[in-house]
């Protein structure tokens, strides 16, 4: 009690002292506080101005999204799917001053765009019916003409003035509707549903497109047509860069497509002009190094992380034999390195040296003890097989506790479990042992000593003993290293081998993908290691090389493309020059590989109906090819290769058979097949419904 | 014309600098005596009370307006010099908790017995007696407050401060003995 008030007596005597002190700091003390405060202001005025900056600007966009929607004066928002056409959107001008025509204050906006209501009661094809994709609609005078750009791709429809006529010829007048829908992705293509092949006298090709577009104009939901020896301008940027592609035009009557040599007057080719200037028939090898070369700029490996020295070659040969094991099962990439693949070799070796040691004392006395590892991760103290170490009387020291109850001795005698053990020599048979974790360290100064010596007649020599410990010790460091550069540069020289959709994964999600594609890789890495580039370096080193070209090569490539592009607000990628409303397509013709095997196929429903297709079109995502075939009554026979199957039923539905089924059927020397397909109808309504359903 | 303190503190936030010297001007001889408290010497008290004003003007959105702006600063300040000693002197911060007081202390036989004498004798204190002793008598925080601030058990800060409170104890008797 006494004490007590003893101590509160100190604490307020100490306190009415201390109150009555008013110390200064140095007088330079504020220009030093203001020197590191200043460069911290300008975040804080970041901060502080920013946050209502966004705020604003948020506000604003949220005040326009509703105006814009709520307005009927303007065109209908993009779609959802509207978005992932946008994602391919190389350009998206928004330059007006090219118009020649002026249609200002022509214009008058719909906001009800249905594809029923517009040219309802006109002829169309039979896909034209199901087609979901979103059209964009514009209401203009016959007169004046108009200039629509799209706000989903940047792409201009430029209409003069005065150049509509109704089908008897006769010029139109008044107010005119402008449809204007654009195709740019597979999901696209799949939604429309129309044909994706060409036929000419030389055969029947498919069909690799850039991109389509379809224009109309109607009035009161007539058709309209452009006057005999006039056309109009789309101002257009194809989605990927093609060579040798040509423009095909798909008119409703006939619905197959036809060429439209580019510049020359379509419909009107009464010259002859088509047949002179055939579009060049590409082989499905050219058509398919195209499109995977087109893939995104930020998906190009670095060539810079492989380093231009023949360690390069080094790398390579270690990651192919890397691979191959992997591929075959035979080694497995360590969680460890799976989890944390761009961490540093200090952080890996945090993580590994970590083991359950306790501490083991002889039974005749406190004072000897051994540090015990019994999953050998500190495989080193093997070198202390038959000896033991002795503890100097009050040596131990704590290096960290943040529990002073524990007193040093009693961390070393209880029974508890350590983290880590390193052993510091001293020189002669003295020694420190260093035991850890997260949060406690001890160090104990020990003497080395044989276990017993009865019977030996070597003398004991501790140097030896530290020397083999510290041996062990670096060669189990150096493993781990090992490892860890091994299965980094069999991700950093997995690039060569991968497929461009490859090099878009992330380390982690391309381990998945490779255990999941076990098989494939198989091949792969076998048929590497078949040249024989494991063991022949100049082999190895032009690859590298030719590599490295090929790389820097699609990176300029793709760096033109996208300031051609961009460049869009003076010069579209290309003015097409049309005369006639359709659907326009921009496109390379190809064959596929040949020899090239049919079979009859029959389709059937889960439930087991049969299933009367009208269209039949097939997806190869690995090769990027999307097209449709000509007959219905014929099926490729490609055993193994990953192809998705959609065909439309005459009862206007669709159905869908994944490429992995595909490809794990037993198609080999079968001339005819039943095809098990699932209805989908109600799951692909609009772009985005397809691409969700491919995974595209 | 003082500028209220609500306006001043905005001011503060925006990054503006002269209004972060007006705070500095106004607060700094209240705050600059706790460093004194939790530091070992001037120098350290200096480094300490930087750092209490950077992280003032970081943090001062986080002052919500419902408490005394004042303790609020306490606050910091406690915090910032307990990072301070931490991240400059790890392992003897741990380790002081468990030292044995010293037995011999330096203090000069015509010291008066003031403020500046006491202030002396508390930044001799080790250093885990001399935080514990701040935070419980002068700061006036609780044991379990202390315990979660540090991470050691309230047991530990009972023992710290007695024998804080012994040590201190000690040296004033010393001082009035050398008086006397």
């Amino acid at each position: 009690m006494e004490q007590d008030k003893n101590t509160q007596d100190l604490e307020k005597f100490v306190r009415r002292q201390l109150e009555g002190i008013e110390p200064k700091p140095d007088a330079d003390t504020w220009s030093k506080i203001a020197g590191r405060q200043q460069p911290l202001n300008t975040w804080l005025r970041f901060r502080f101005y920013g946050v209502r900056v966004v705020a604003l600007l948020g506000t604003i966009v949220l005040v326009w999204a509703i105006w814009q929607y709520n307005t009927p004066e303007t065109p209908a928002s993009p779609a959802p799917s509207d978005m992932l056409q946008q994602q391919n959107v190389a350009g998206n001008s928004k330059d007006s001053a090219l118009n020649p025509f002026e249609p200002e204050g022509a214009l008058v906006a719909e906001s009800d765009a249905t594809a029923t209501r517009f040219g309802a009661g006109q002829k169309r094809p039979d896909w034209y019916r199901h087609n979901t994709v979103p059209m964009q609609q514009m209401r203009f005078s016959a007169e004046k003409g108009i200039q629509y750009q799209s706000p989903v791709s940047g792409n201009k429809v430029r209409i003069p003035g005065g150049i509509l006529v109704y089908k008897d010829g006769s010029p139109v007048s008044g107010a005119v509707d402008l449809m204007f829908r654009e195709y740019r992705t597979m999901a696209d293509f799949l939604a429309a549903g129309m044909p994706m092949h060409y036929q000419d006298e030389r055969g029947t090709f498919f069909f690799n497109s850039g991109g389509m577009f379809e224009v109309r104009v109607s009035q009161n939901g007539a058709d309209l047509f452009i006057a005999p020896g006039k056309s109009y301008n789309v101002d257009f940027a194809p989605t990927a860069s093609l060579e040798n592609a040509n423009l095909f035009f798909l008119p409703d009557e006939s619905n197959q497509w036809g060429h439209q040599p580019h510049g020359q007057q379509a419909l009107q080719d009464t010259m002859g002009l088509s047949a002179m200037l055939r579009p060049r028939i590409l082989t499905e090898k050219e058509v398919v190094a195209n499109n995977t070369s087109n893939t995104n700029l930020e998906c190009l490996p670095g060539i810079w992380l492989v380093p231009d020295t023949a360690d390069a070659v080094a790398w390579l040969q270690e990651a192919i034999e890397t691979g191959r094991a992997f591929a075959r099962g035979k080694i497995q990439p360590p969680m460890w390195f799976r989890k944390n693949p761009e961490r540093d070799d200090k952080f890996f070796m945090r993580g590994l040296d970590r083991s359950e040691i306790r501490i083991v004392h002889r039974h005749d006395t406190e004072e000897r003890f051994f540090p015990d590892d019994p999953s050998k991760v500190f495989s080193e103290l093997a070198a202390f097989k038959e000896c033991y170490f002795t503890r100097l009387v009050d040596s131990t020291d704590a290096l960290w506790r943040p529990d002073p109850q524990n007193s040093v001795d009693q961390m070393f005698r209880q029974q508890r479990t350590w983290k880590r053990v390193v052993v510091y020599p001293l020189g002669g048979s003295k020694c420190e042992v260093v035991f850890g974790d997260e949060d406690e360290e001890i160090r104990v100064a020990a003497r080395l000593s044989r276990g017993s010596e009865r019977g030996s007649a070597i003398p004991f020599n501790p140097g030896q003993v530290f020397a083999e410990y510290e041996r062990l010790r670096h060669a189990r460091l150096h493993s781990y290293t090992d490892a860890i550069q091994a299965w980094r540069h069999f991700v950093v020289m997995a690039d060569m081998h991968q497929t461009p959709e490859e090099w878009c994964f992330p380390v982690k999600l391309w381990f998945d993908y490779f255990e999941e594609n076990r098989k494939t890789m198989q091949q792969r890495y076998d048929s590497l290691y078949q040249t024989g580039i494991t063991t022949n370096r100049a082999l190895a080193a032009k690859a590298i090389d030719e590599w490295k070209e090929r790389i820097r090569k699609l990176h300029y490539e793709r760096i033109a493309l996208g300031t051609k592009y961009q460049d869009a607000g003076h010069q579209m990628a290309m003015t097409l020059q049309v005369s006639g409303f359709g659907t326009y397509n921009w496109d390379q013709i190809f064959q596929l590989a040949s020899p090239l095997r049919y079979l009859y196929p029959r389709y059937k429903t889960l439930g087991g109906e049969t299933i009367a297709p009208v269209a039949t079109r097939v997806i190869d995502r690995e090769r990027r090819l999307f097209f449709s075939l000509q007959q219905n009554d014929n099926l490729f026979n490609l055993p193994g290769r990953m192809m998705d199957v959609i065909v439309t039923g005459t009862d206007g539905r669709t159905y869908y058979m994944p490429g992995k089924t595909y490809s794990g059927l037993d198609l080999k020397n079968k001339d005819q097949f039943t095809f098990v397909m699932e209805d989908v109808t109600d799951k692909v309504g609009s772009p985005l419904e397809w691409s969700r359903l491919l995974g595209i | 014309m003082d500028i209220p303190l609500k306006k001043l503190l905005a001011a503060c936030q925006r990054g503006d600098a002269g209004a972060q010297h007006r705070l500095f001007e106004q607060y700094h001889a209240g705050l600059f005596l706790v460093c004194l408290r939790y530091a070992r010497d001037r120098p350290e008290a200096q480094d300490m009370l930087q750092d209490t004003f950077l992280t003032i003007f970081k943090d001062l959105g986080q002052y919500n307006g419902s408490g005394v702006f004042e303790a609020w600063l306490r606050k910091v300040t406690v915090r910032t010099a307990l990072q301070h000693l931490r991240k400059n002197n790890p392992l003897r911060f741990a380790e002081d908790y468990d030292q044995l007081p010293p037995q011999s202390f330096d203090i000069q036989p015509d010291t008066e017995l003031n403020g500046e004498a006491i202030l002396q004798l508390v930044q001799q204190l080790p250093q885990g007696y001399r935080t514990v002793f701040n935070m419980h008598a002068i700061e006036t925080w609780s044991y379990p407050e202390i315990a979660a601030e540090l991470g050691i058990s309230e047991s530990s800060v009972r023992s710290q401060y007695t024998r804080a409170c012994k040590q201190l104890r000690q040296m004033v008797d010393k001082l009035f003995t050398c008086q006397i």
